[in-house]
């Protein structure tokens, strides 16, 4: 039985190698809130959970082949069943509205495909000026990161 | 006052880029058209009545404020065109 909804690091770095496998030309994402916390602390090694589970990832792309894999993700999806929370493709729109996590504490990282395609996570997109209890927790937890 | 409004639907503008990014690979257009044409999408009368629509702001070349222009000439407009486009539930 797969972990119910997204909680440690593993589960997005897994994820990503997985899709990173199944493109065929280099893409990029942004991961929006946990998710791309998650991802950032298990390049660290840390396999420290969330202080609150999360039901899905909010990515953003301009890549049609990440973007099928999102179609294929969604609420309801097979994917969902097997992992336990699914992705919610979000719209570039939505960058120009939360501050981007740069810098070098969060370095770019290319992902190599065994089809040859890379798959290239973004900084992420922090929601701590959402305000919502769950959003500072985990700001809380993101000062771990190294 | 930008073409999605003072206070944008994020899943709206979301079913319209993506829509326009996966509609030009025809595999993914096929899939998507036979999701929600589907009998058991819940929405699938509602997309029959309006598919010439969806097609065509998927189909359109043009940015969205001209596409908006062009749709607010007919009494229509991008933000409610986009509420059209059926979600995709599960998977296609």
């Amino acid at each position: 039985m797969p972990r119910r909804e997204l909680r440690y690091p593993s589960q997005v770095e897994n994820w990503l190698q997985d899709w990173g496998g199944k493109i065929h030309e280099p893409a990029e994402l942004v991961l929006i809130g946990s998710g791309g916390l998650l991802w950032h602390a298990a390049q660290a090694g840390i396999e420290i959970p969330l202080p609150e589970n999360s039901m899905d990832v909010d990515p953003v792309t301009d890549s049609d082949e990440v973007a099928f894999l999102g179609y294929e993700a969604m609420i309801g999806s097979e994917f969902e069943k097997e992992h336990g929370w699914h992705v919610n493709l979000m719209p570039a729109q939505v960058l120009n509205e939360m501050p981007r996590l740069a810098g070098p504490r969060f370095p770019q990282k290319l992902r190599p495909s065994a089809r040859g395609g890379s798959l290239y996570p973004r900084p992420p997109v922090s929601q701590v000026e959402r305000g919502e209890p769950r959003d500072k927790l985990h700001a809380e937890w993101a000062t771990q990161l190294p | 006052m930008t073409t999605w409004g003072k206070y944008p639907n994020y899943r709206d503008i979301a079913r319209f880029e993506y829509g326009r990014l996966l509609w030009k690979n025809p595999e993914a257009r096929r899939r998507l058209l036979a999701h929600w044409e589907s009998p058991d999408h819940p929405h699938a009368e509602r997309f029959r009545e309006n598919k010439s629509l969806v097609r065509e702001i998927l189909e359109s070349p043009l940015g969205e404020a001209e596409l908006d222009s062009s749709l607010c000439s007919r009494a229509l407009s991008l933000r409610a065109a986009a509420r059209e486009i059926p979600p995709v539930l599960g998977s296609i």
